[in-house]
C-alpha cells in the first residue's frame, strides 16, 4: 500500500524539483552572477553590483508599498472577516456551507477580470452610475483606499474560511463550561472562543498576506499604476529582459516569505496552523 | 431527611423538544448535603433536567427554586452552581492551575472580595509582604492560586499545575474538570456521567472519592448516570426515570428492595418477577405454593406481581424446600455462583455460593421479609 502511494507522490516530487527547485537555484545565480543576453558564456562571473537596486529609492518605496497594504489588508480582513466567521459560525441557519459558498461566490469569476470590473465602478462615469443614478465609490480609482478595497474583496474570503474552520472545531461543551463557571457571554468570547480560534487567525493572516505582499495585479490595476508594489517592479524587470534585477528582487521576496513562515513555526511551537 | 433543608425544589418542571415531552411534570426537593442521582435509561430525560437546573435550556412551564429563590430565568453565570461535564469540557489553551483557576480569575474584583472575605484579603495581604505594601489584586491572585493548588491537592493531583490538559489521561482530566467546579465552593454540584468514560476500576475508585468528597465538604451532589450500580454505591437518594417521568424516588436500598413496579425491578438490578396472588394478610402465593410474607397489604385475593432478588433464594435440601426446580444453566461469577432453575415453567434466576451442576435439582426458600410485591400495572 504505502509503496504504492510513493508511486503516487512522484509526478508532483519531479514537478517540484523541474518548475520550483532548479528555478529557484537558477534565480539566485542569476541574482548574483552578471549573466545577461549580451554578456558571452565565457564571461560569465559573480557579480553583486544588481545589489545596489535595494538601495534605489523605487525599489524601497516599492517594498513598503507591499509591505503597508499586505499588513492593513490581513488586520482589515482580520477584524471584518472574524466577525462573519462568527456569525455563520453562530448562525442557526441549517445549511451553513450555503453561506460560506456565499462568501466565496466572488472567487468563482476571474480575478483580472473583477478587478477590472472594480476598477471601473470606482471611476467617474460607470456603467453602475447610469443605472442607479449616483456614484458608490465616488472617484476613488486610482487612490490607495482602492487598492486597498481591492486587496480586502479579494483576500477576505480565506480568512473567513480559516477563522470558520477554527472556530467550527470549538466544542460547545467548552462554551457552557465558560458560563458556568460564571463567565458573562461577551467575557466568554474573548476568554475561550478568541483564543481558541486564534489558529485559525493566524492561517488565515497568512493566507492574506503572502499574496498581498507578492501580487502585482491589483495594484497595478485599481491605482492605474500609481501605487507600485514590489511584484510591480519584478514584473517590469523581466518584461524588459532585466533578469538580474528580477531575480533579485524576487529573491528578496522569497527571503521575507520564509522569514515570516520561520516566524510563524517559533510562534506556534507545535505547528497547529496548517503550515 | 425531614429535619433537612430544600435546597432545590423542582415545581411541575416541562421540557419538550419538538413536540416531544422530554421532562414531564416532574416535581423534586433536593436537601442541603445530599448525594442525590438521577437514574434512567439514555433520553429519559434526566440530562435535561440537570441543564435545566444549571441553565443551559429554559424550562417551558414549572419552577425551579433554589434556596427559595425562582432562578427560571437567571442565565447560567449567574447561578451558585457548577456543573462537571460528561465530556469534561477542560480548556485545552490553558494548563491544569489555570483551569482550575478559570472561574475565579474572571470573577469581577467585588465578587472576589465577597468570595473571600476582607479580612482573608487582609491576612493574605500581610502574609505576602511585611514591610511592602500589597495591592489587593495580589492578595486576590495569590489567594486564588492556592486555592487552586488545595483542589487540585483535594483530586490528588498535586504536582500537575504545569502540565497541559492533551498531557492527561482521561481519569486525570476528569480530576481536573472536578477541581475545577469545586474550587468555586458551589452549592450544588451538578455531574452528568462523569464517569462514563473511564474504565471499571478507575470509575470504582472515583466513586468511593466523590462520595467521600461529597461528604467532607459538605456541596449538594446532584449526579446523573445510567449506570445504577454507580448510582447504589454513591447516592443518598435515586430518583428512577421513565420517558420524563418520575418513576420512584428513595434510597438504594428501599428502591432495590421494593421497586414501585416492573420497570424499576427491572432497571435496578437482575430481579425475578413472579405472577401471584395475596391470599390474605401475610399470606401470598406463587408458583402454585404459599409463603409468609410481610409488611404489605392488598385486597384479598388480589393479584400481584412478586418481585425476589436472585440472592434473596436460600438454596436448602431438596426435602426441606419450598420450591423444588432443576438448574438448567449455570453460570460462575467469581463473588457467587449464578443458576438458571426452572420451576414449573417458571425460569428464576438465583445467586448462591453452593455448586450445583446442570440438570441437578435444587430447594430453594425464601424469607417472608425478602418476599417484595408490586400491584399489577394495568397496561402489562
Amino acid at each position: 500500500m504505502n509503496s504504492e502511494f510513493k508511486v503516487l507522490a512522484r509526478p508532483y516530487k519531479v514537478w517540484l524539483s523541474v518548475l520550483v527547485f532548479f528555478p529557484i537555484i537558477a534565480m539566485i545565480f542569476i541574482s548574483i552572477s552578471n549573466l545577461n543576453s549580451s554578456v558571452p558564456f565565457s564571461d560569465i562571473a559573480i557579480s553583486f553590483r544588481h545589489f545596489e537596486l535595494l538601495l534605489e529609492s523605487s525599489t524601497l518605496i516599492a517594498f513598503r508599498n507591499s509591505l503597508l497594504y499586505a499588513s492593513l489588508t490581513t488586520l482589515i480582513s482580520f477584524v471584518l472577516g472574524y466577525f462573519v466567521a462568527y456569525e455563520i459560525k453562530k448562525s442557526k441557519f441549517k445549511n451553513k456551507f450555503i453561506l460560506l459558498t456565499i462568501v466565496i461566490l466572488p472567487m468563482w469569476s476571474n480575478l483580472i477580470l473583477r478587478t477590472e470590473s472594480l476598477s471601473n465602478i470606482m471611476s467617474e462615469n460607470n456603467i453602475l452610475k447610469s443605472l442607479i443614478g449616483f456614484n458608490i465609490f465616488g472617484n476613488i480609482s486610482g487612490t490607495g483606499i482602492a487598492v486597498l478595497f481591492g486587496l480586502v474583496f479579494t483576500y477576505m474570503p480565506f480568512m473567513i474560511l480559516s477563522v470558520y474552520t477554527a472556530l467550527e472545531k470549538i466544542d460547545f461543551s467548552l462554551e457552557e463550561a465558560a458560563l458556568d463557571l460564571g463567565l458573562t457571554p461577551l467575557h466568554k468570547f474573548w476568554k475561550v472562543i478568541f483564543p481558541l480560534s486564534l489558529k485559525g487567525v493566524v492561517t488565515g493572516s497568512i493566507m492574506v498576506f503572502l499574496p498581498t505582499l507578492a501580487g502585482f495585479a491589483i495594484p497595478k490595476i485599481l491605482s492605474k499604476g500609481r501605487i507600485v508594489f514590489i511584484g510591480n517592479i519584478i514584473e517590469n524587470k523581466f518584461i524588459y529582459t532585466n533578469y538580474n534585477h528580477g531575480a533579485l528582487l524576487a529573491i528578496v521576496i522569497l527571503i521575507f516569505i520564509l522569514g515570516s513562515i520561520f516566524l510563524l513555526t517559533k510562534f506556534d511551537k507545535e505547528g497547529e496552523t496548517l503550515l | 431527611m425531614e429535619n433537612k433543608k430544600a435546597l432545590i425544589e423542582l415545581k411541575n418542571l416541562t421540557k419538550s423538544y419538538d413536540d416531544e415531552i422530554v421532562v414531564n411534570n416532574v416535581n423534586l426537593t433536593i436537601y442541603e448535603n445530599e448525594f442525590l442521582t438521577l437514574l434512567g435509561p439514555s433520553g429519559c430525560g434526566k440530562t435535561t433536567i440537570l441543564r435545566m437546573i444549571a441553565g443551559f435550556i429554559k424550562p417551558e412551564e414549572g419552577e425551579i427554586i433554589i434556596d427559595g429563590k425562582i432562578f427560571n430565568e437567571l442565565p447560567p453565570y449567574a447561578r451558585p452552581i457548577h456543573t462537571v461535564f460528561q465530556k469534561y469540557a477542560l480548556f485545552p489553551h490553558l494548563n491544569v492551575i489555570d483551569n482550575v483557576a478559570f472561574g475565579l480569575n474572571n470573577r469581577s474584583w467585588e465578587y472576589l472580595e465577597n468570595f473571600y472575605g476582607n479580612q482573608r484579603i487582609a491576612a493574605e495581604q500581610s502574609a505576602l509582604g511585611e514591610t511592602k505594601n500589597i495591592s489587593v489584586k495580589k492578595a486576590l491572585k495569590s489567594l486564588i492560586y492556592k486555592d487552586s493548588v488545595q483542589a487540585l491537592k483535594l483530586v490528588k493531583l498535586e504536582g500537575y499545575t504545569n502540565r497541559k490538559i492533551d498531557q492527561l489521561s482521561g481519569g486525570q482530566q476528569q480530576r481536573v474538570a472536578l477541581a475545577r467546579a469545586l474550587v468555586n465552593k458551589p452549592k450544588i454540584l451538578l455531574l452528568d456521567e462523569p464517569l462514563a468514560a473511564l474504565d471499571l476500576k478507575l470509575r470504582q475508585n472515583m466513586q468511593y472519592e466523590l462520595k467521600e468528597m461529597q461528604r467532607n465538604l459538605g456541596i449538594t451532589f446532584l449526579f446523573v448516570t445510567h449506570d445504577q450500580e454507580e448510582a447504589m454505591t454513591m447516592s443518598d437518594r435515586i430518583v428512577v426515570m421513565k420517558e420524563g417521568v418520575i418513576q420512584q424516588l428513595g434510597s438504594p436500598k428501599s428502591i432495590y428492595n421494593e421497586p414501585i413496579n416492573r420497570y424499576v425491578a427491572n432497571f435496578i438490578g437482575e430481579t425475578n418477577i413472579i405472577k401471584g396472588t395475596y391470599v390474605k394478610k401475610d399470606l401470598v402465593n406463587f408458583l402454585g405454593v404459599d409463603f409468609a410474607c410481610m409488611g404489605y397489604s392488598f385486597n384479598d385475593q388480589e393479584e400481584v406481581d412478586v418481585v425476589i432478588r436472585p440472592e434473596d433464594f436460600d438454596v436448602v435440601d431438596v426435602d426441606k424446600a419450598k420450591l423444588v426446580g432443576q438448574v438448567i444453566f449455570s453460570l460462575f461469577k467469581g463473588v457467587h455462583n449464578e443458576y438458571e432453575v426452572l420451576v414449573g415453567n417458571e425460569k428464576l434466576t438465583v445467586h448462591t455460593y453452593e455448586n450445583y451442576e446442570v440438570g441437578q435439582p435444587i430447594g430453594l426458600t425464601i424469607d417472608p421479609y425478602e418476599i417484595h410485591m408490586m400491584k399489577v400495572e394495568k397496561s402489562e
